[in-house]
């Protein structure tokens, strides 16, 4: 009964939200600087062309009557066309769009994989090696750019090393995409038993994911330090030590899977903070994604993409944030049972 | 007297004061470092079918000095010896069975019991580490566990948070029960309950100890609660026992100015009692700066000369009733077997 409440109140919620992103990146359009349709006429354009390029694009209108006509085509599907593309804008985001999943949620597998274990080998063992070496990426992650790792790591990687291919999108020219399924190369390559591919997709993947991964890595390295150091000193994890499981088994099952639990909501929102820290990442990387065509946009004063991107990523981020809560529940058994 | 179950031989913990590492080195070496010297050369013994009480402050190393006679944490010097194993060199399968002959329950069974299982699994999980029931068995024994401890057969699907403090640690209790054990430490096991509460808990445990003949040795600074069911009691102060008597020659004829405090400060229900109260002069000072000679000098009122410089042993005084004072020194040198 609470429960239904809880998520009727937070769809309500989420509406809100989304209401309020869409108002946000309707406005962006009229904040930014540059008209949009001189920017397209070019600078040379008479004042008369402009004005009837701003009647055509419905600029004359008041702002609610724009902000009802711009929603009624944002339901629709109809996002706009990009004028540097010349495509339809969703057209355009749904082709890009795997990409940067697949680079999002590979930085994100690394980061947890690497976060969890170290951060419980940082509880284990405060002021270790390992604790040492989490306060270091802890540190890094949070101070030095995205863009600046990602460019060490290819001259380490690249230009000295010669172990990886240059940052030139996501798959060598010679090889040919894998049959589209999921959009994600390293997952359709797998699918379709595609062996080539897959090796040149892991290749290209490697470095952008390490890179955007160095961002969640520090806090959920720090999160989970906090909560197993918290559980290992808990009664229940003595108790269980008590009662003569072994130290692997104390520290797996009872210790760690306490310790999750803030973990996995972290990680969630993580995931959100990643489509954003894609943008700089795609762009050292030449990664086709969602970033680097927003960027591209913004460089050439696209409005319809920067407008539909702003919108896509802030409703996708509150879904997300949903889905992290709703998670909750399957988890935690002091919220699912009342 | 028969041989004891328990037996505590000069056992020492400290902890360094910088850092979480464990010292290693013998207790005269170490105190050079300047360590938390929790438990600081503690010798006593427990009989079968008895109820051992440890009396002391907080913060004068009980809780350690259980936890170190369980293995939960790792002694510095000392031995401790049950039955005929000694519990400080036991590792492997024989330290699993020593865990099954000696549980633990904790002060606050909320924090003790792992919010993510239900009732069922935690009362499951030491009959499967030790092997001891199988199947339905396992059922079987753990509604027996229930009732033993006095819940109904509906609370085994219950996740801790959904039970009442009380049930919570009726839980805990049954979860030692489960291995059948010899001996339970009982740390605090009713200072997280109300008073209401306190009687029946304290009343179960007897109840307990009735029926399976195991021992206990209740750690609490609630001394009505030690009083009414210990057989004899030691009195802890900063680390170490300053004397050890039957129940009765303790509350009645406690003879070390410390004991004599202790037992001053219980609250008397009759307001028009009078009753002389001994009011110790500041705090109990630092396990990590204890004073040298007599640990107690610096609060005590009969303190002498000899107190400053030399360090008081247990001794008998009279029968069965030992104490750590100078002001006993002729009945201790009478007593002292020559």
């Amino acid at each position: 009964m609470t429960r239904r409440r809880y998520l009727g109140r937070r769809l309500a919620l989420l509406v809100l939200v989304v209401f309020g992103i869409s108002i946000v990146a309707f406005l962006l359009v009229h904040v930014l600087p540059g008209d949009p349709a001189r920017s397209r006429l070019g600078v040379f354009a008479t004042e008369e062309l402009v004005q009837l390029k701003r009647a055509e694009m419905g600029l004359d209108k008041s702002l609610p009557e724009q902000y009802v006509t711009y929603m009624g085509n944002v339901f629709r599907g109809d996002l706009g066309d990009s004028w540097r593309t010349h495509n339809p804008v969703a057209e355009d985001f749904v082709e890009r769009f795997p990409a940067t999943i697949e680079l999002a949620l590979a930085a994100l597998l690394l980061a947890v994989v690497l976060g969890v274990s170290l951060g419980v080998a940082a509880a284990l063992r405060r002021n270790g090696p390992f604790d040492h070496l989490a306060t270091l990426l802890g540190i890094l992650g949070i101070s030095a750019p995205v863009f600046w790792i990602g460019l060490l790591l290819i001259i380490a990687f690249v230009t000295q090393l010669h172990v990886l291919p240059a940052p030139l999108g996501r798959l060598a020219s010679d090889v040919e995409a894998p049959t589209q399924i999921t959009g994600l190369y390293v997952v359709d390559s797998l699918l379709t038993a595609n062996w080539e591919a897959l090796r040149s997709s892991l290749l290209y993947l490697v470095l952008p994911a390490v890179t955007l991964g160095i961002l969640p890595l520090a806090p959920i390295t720090r999160m989970t330090r906090a909560a197993m150091i918290e559980a290992l000193d808990s009664d229940f994890v003595r108790a269980a030590r008590a009662l003569g499981l072994s130290r692997t088994q104390v520290v797996v099952k009872i210790a760690l899977r306490n310790a999750l639990i803030p973990v996995v909501s972290m990680v969630g929102l993580q995931l959100g903070y990643l489509v954003g820290g894609a943008v700089l990442v795609e762009i050292v990387f030449t990664w086709s994604g969602i970033g680097l065509y927003l960027y591209r946009s913004v460089i050439g004063l696209d409005f319809a993409p920067i407008q539909s991107l702003v919108l896509i990523v802030g409703v996708l981020f509150a879904l997300i944030n949903l889905a992290v809560d709703m998670l909750y529940f399957a988890i935690d058994p002091r919220i699912r049972v009342r | 007297m028969n041989s004891p179950l328990l037996s505590v031989t000069k056992l020492f913990k400290y902890f360094s004061s910088r850092g979480q590492r464990e010292l290693r080195g013998t207790p005269e070496q170490l105190r050079q470092d300047g360590p938390v010297r929790a438990v600081d050369g503690v010798t006593f013994e427990v009989h079968s079918h008895e109820t051992f009480g440890l009396v002391g402050e907080s913060g004068c190393g009980k809780s350690t000095l259980g936890r170190c006679i369980l293995r939960l944490l790792e002694p510095t010097a000392g031995s401790v010896a049950f039955g005929d194993e000694d519990v400080t060199r036991a590792a492997g399968q024989r330290l699993r069975e020593l865990r099954r002959r000696m549980q633990i329950v904790f002060q606050d069974a909320g924090q003790s019991l792992s919010p993510m299982r239900t009732v069922r699994a935690t009362l499951a999980e030491p009959l499967r580490i030790h092997g001891l029931a199988r199947g339905e068995a396992t059922e079987t024994r753990v509604l027996q566990l229930l009732d033993q401890v006095g819940l109904e057969p509906m609370h085994r699907n219950r996740y801790p948070h959904q039970l009442s403090g009380g049930q919570q640690q009726r839980v805990a209790i049954a979860r030692a029960l489960a291995t059948e054990p010899d001996f339970i430490v009982l740390d605090e096991p009713t200072s997280a309950l109300d008073s209401s509460l306190k009687l029946t808990v304290v009343d179960l445990l007897q109840h307990v100890q009735d029926s399976t003949g195991v021992s206990y040795l209740l750690i609490s600074h609630d001394l009505t609660i030690v009083r009414h069911t210990c057989d004899r009691v030691a009195v802890m102060y900063l680390g170490a026992i300053v004397e050890i008597a039957a129940t009765a020659h303790v509350f009645d004829d406690a003879l070390h100015p410390y004991t004599q405090a202790l037992i001053a400060s219980i609250p008397v229900p009759d307001p028009f009692t009078k009753r002389e109260r001994i009011l110790l002069p500041g705090e109990p000072p630092s396990p990590a700066n204890i004073p040298s000679g007599c640990r107690f000098q610096t609060r005590c009122s009969f303190v002498m000369d000899r107190c400053r410089h030399e360090e008081p042993s247990l001794l008998e005084a009279k029968p069965g009733h030992r104490v750590a004072c100078f002001l006993y020194a002729e009945a201790e040198r009478e007593a002292a077997p020559t």
